[in-house]
C-alpha cells in the first residue's frame, strides 16, 4: 500500500527554490533513505513530511487523504519525527522527555499513560537513564533516548534528520539497528542520511536528490552506483559490492591521490 | 520533600513577617494583646499589602517562567523585555487622558505594544538572545524617560508619585484594583499550570512541538497575551518591579529541574514570598523610612542578573 503519495511538489525559502516539482510514492512497511549532497533539500523535504513546513505548489497525499487536510494531532497519533539537531537550553528529565510522545494522546489537559513509557524503556534499555537530565547523557545515550520518545507516540510512520550524526561507529550501527529493528516489525521508516554506507546498509529504497530535484530513486543497486555517485556529489568514488555483507559498500576517493596517479 | 518543607517555611516567615514586621515588630506573643488602633493598621493596611505583594511576585514569576520557555530565552522577563517599560507608558499615559478606571487597558495595550516592538526588532535584525535583552532594557529606559516627560508635562503634581512607580512601589495601589488583579492572575496561573506539558515540549523544540500536534503560534501568541496581562496588571498595582520574574524561576529551576509542572506552582508560591519578603525588608532596612522596594529587587536582581548574564555569554 501506498502510504506517501507526492505529486508535483516545490519549496521555496524566499525566493531560493530549494525543491522543484517532486514526484514520487512511498510504500508502507519500507526503510527509505533521503541522499544527497548538503544543500540538496533532503532536510526540507523531510520537514515537509513532517507537515513542519507547508508546500507552496503540489500535493501530499498520506494514506490517500491530502495532507493539509489531516489534523496535526491525529498526524501526530501516526507519524513521528526526530529533527536534526536539538539545542538543549533548559534541563530536563529522560522520564519527562519520553512522556512528550503521549501528548497527542493526552492533548493540553489529559493524563499521561506511563505503561506505554515503562515499556518503551523495557524495549530500548532505558531503565537506568530515566532519572537522568538529557544533556548528562552521552551522545548515543541521548540518541537513543531521542529514538524512544518517538515510540511513546506508538508510531505507524518515523521520519528521521540524520539520526546518526555526531555518532561514533559503533552507536551508528546500534541507533540504525533499532530503526531496522522496528521497521522489521511494521513500522515505515524514512531518514535522512549522510552516510551513504548506511544507507547501502539498512534500506530498502533510497532517494536520491540533486539540487532539489530527484535524480534518481529505487533500490540501493539501481541508486547507489557510480556513476550516479559521482555526478551527484561531484566526486570519485569506488563502489563495490561487499564480499561478507553483500551489500554495496562507496569510497571516497580523494583528488590528490588521482592527480598522483 | 525537604525542598518544598522549605519553601511553605519560607512562604509563611514571609507571610509572618510582612504583617508583623515594619515600624514596630511584633513578636508572636504581642501578637495576641494588640490593640485596636493596631488591629487596623494590620488589617487595613499590612495584609492588604501582603497580599499585593504575593500578587505581584507571584505573577511576574510565572509570567517570567512562560516568557522564558516559548522564547527559549533564560533572561527573559517582563521587565528584561520591555514590557513592564511599555505597560509603564501606557499606565502615563492613562493618567493624563484616562478616567482611572482605564488605566488597566492602557497598561495592557502599552504592555502589548511594547512586546510587539521587541518582537519585530528581533525578528528584523536577527538579535541573539542576549542582545533581544539588550533591546529590552533600552525600551524600558526609553518608556520610563516619556513617562516622566509626560508627567512632568501635564500632572507634575504627580512627579513624586511617578518616580516611586518607576521604582516600583508597594504603597498606593487600590484594593478594588488588587481583588480582580488577584483574581485574574490566580487564573492565568491555574491555566499556564495545566498547560504544563505544552510549556515542557515547546522550551525543548518548536518543530518536535509542531509534530506532536501542538499549534505552536497560537500557544506563543496566547503567552504572549496572557504575560502581558499578568505584567500590565502588577505594573498597576505596584510600578515597575524589576527581576523577580528572572531570579525566581532560576532558583526554581536550580531546585527542582526544568519540568513546567513543578516550575510554574513553586515559581508562583516563591515569587510570591520574595516580593512580601523584599517589601519587608524595604520597610525595615532605614526604619521608619520606607524604600521604594523595586531598590530590593533591583539590586538583588542587578547582581543576579549579571551572574546570569555571564553565565549564559559562555553557552551561547
Amino acid at each position: 500500500m501506498v502510504i506517501y503519495k507526492i505529486e508535483n511538489l516545490s519549496f521555496k525559502y524566499d525566493k531560493f527554490e530549494v525543491l522543484k516539482n517532486l514526484n514520487l510514492e512511498i510504500s508502507e512497511g519500507e526503510f527509505t533513505g533521503i541522499v544527497g549532497p548538503n544543500g540538496s533539500g533532503k532536510t526540507t523535504f523531510i520537514k515537509i513530511l513532517a507537515k513542519i513546513l507547508i508546500p507552496e505548489k503540489g500535493r501530499i497525499f498520506y494514506k490517500n487523504i491530502e495532507l493539509k487536510k489531516i489534523k496535526a494531532i491525529d498526524y501526530a497519533k501516526e507519524v513521528a519525527y526526530l529533527p536534526s539537531e536539538i539545542k538543549l537550553i533548559f534541563e530536563i528529565k529522560v522520564k519527562d522527555f519520553l512522556a512528550f510522545g503521549r501528548y497527542p494522546f493526552s492533548g493540553r489537559f489529559g493524563k499521561i499513560e506511563k505503561k506505554v513509557i515503562e515499556e518503551v524503556c523495557e524495549k530500548l534499555n532505558l531503565k537506568n537513564l530515566i532519572e537522568k537530565n538529557l544533556n548528562q547523557l552521552s551522545d548515543g545515550e541521548r540518541q537513543r533516548v531521542y529514538i524512544g520518545q518517538l515510540l511513546t507516540q506508538r508510531p505507524k510512520v518515523i521520519l528521521l534528520d540524520e539520526p546518526t550524526s555526531h555518532l561514533d561507529i559503533g552507536y551508528q550501527f546500534s541507533i540504525m539497528d533499532i530503526l531496522m529493528d522496528l521497521n522489521r516489525n511494521g513500522i515505515t521508516v524514512i531518514s535522512v542520511l549522510h552516510d551513504l554506507n548506511l544507507a547501502s546498509y539498512y534500506c530498502s529504497k533510497i532517494i536520491l536528490l540533486k539540487e532539489g530535484e530527484i535524480y534518481k530513486t529505487g533500490n540501493v543497486e539501481e541508486v547507489l552506483t557510480y556513476q550516479n555517485i559521482e555526478y551527484v556529489y561531484n566526486t570519485k568514488v569506488l563502489v563495490y559490492k561487499n564480499p561478507i555483507t553483500e551489500k554495496i559498500n562507496i569510497f571516497g576517493i580523494p583528488k590528490y591521490m588521482l592527480e598522483k596517479d | 520533600m525537604k525542598k518544598i518543607f522549605f519553601l511553605i517555611l519560607f512562604f509563611l516567615f514571609s507571610v509572618y513577617s510582612g504583617i508583623f514586621f515594619g515600624a514596630k515588630i511584633y513578636t508572636p506573643f504581642e501578637i495576641l494583646n494588640i490593640s485596636e488602633t493596631e488591629k487596623i493598621i494590620l488589617l487595613k493596611i499590612r495584609i492588604p499589602r501582603v497580599l499585593c505583594a504575593f500578587t505581584v511576585g507571584a505573577g511576574l514569576s510565572i509570567s517570567g517562567v512562560v516568557l522564558q520557555s516559548v522564547l527559549k530565552n533564560p533572561l527573559s522577563e517582563s521587565y528584561t523585555l520591555g514590557i513592564s517599560g511599555g505597560a509603564s507608558f501606557g499606565v502615563a499615559i492613562g493618567t493624563i487622558i484616562g478616567r482611572s478606571y482605564s488605566i488597566p487597558f492602557f497598561s495592557f495595550t502599552g504592555a502589548i505594544f511594547s512586546l510587539f516592538l521587541i518582537l519585530l526588532i528581533t525578528l528584523i535584525k536577527k538579535l541573539s538572545s542576549s542582545s533581544v535583552i539588550l533591546a529590552g532594557i533600552s525600551l524600558n529606559f526609553i518608556f520610563s524617560s516619556l513617562v516622566l516627560f509626560l508627567i512632568s508635562s501635564f500632572r507634575f503634581e504627580k512627579f513624586y508619585s511617578t518616580v516611586l512607580f518607576l521604582l516600583g512601589d508597594l504603597s498606593s495601589f487600590s484594593e478594588k484594583m488588587l481583588f480582580y488583579s488577584g483574581i485574574l492572575i490566580f487564573l492565568i496561573f491555574v491555566f499556564f499550570f495545566l498547560s504544563s506539558k505544552i510549556y515542557d515540549i515547546i522550551s525543548f523544540d518548536e518543530d518536535k512541538a509542531k509534530t506532536l500536534g501542538i499549534n505552536v503560534n497560537f500557544e506563543k501568541n496566547l503567552t504572549y497575551f496572557l504575560s502581558c496581562l499578568i505584567s500590565s496588571l502588577c505594573v498597576c498595582l505596584s510600578g515597575i518591579i524589576g527581576f523577580v520574574g528572572l531570579i525566581v524561576p532560576h532558583i526554581i529551576r536550580g531546585l527542582f529541574g526544568s519540568s513546567h509542572r513543578k516550575v510554574i506552582p513553586f515559581s508562583f508560591l516563591f515569587g510570591g514570598s520574595f516580593l512580601i519578603f523584599c517589601d519587608t525588608i524595604s520597610r525595615l532596612i532605614l526604619r521608619p523610612i520606607e524604600l521604594p522596594i523595586g531598590v530590593i529587587t533591583g539590586f538583588f536582581g542587578g547582581i543576579f542578573f549579571l551572574s546570569l548574564l555571564l553565565k549564559v555569554e559562555k553557552i551561547w
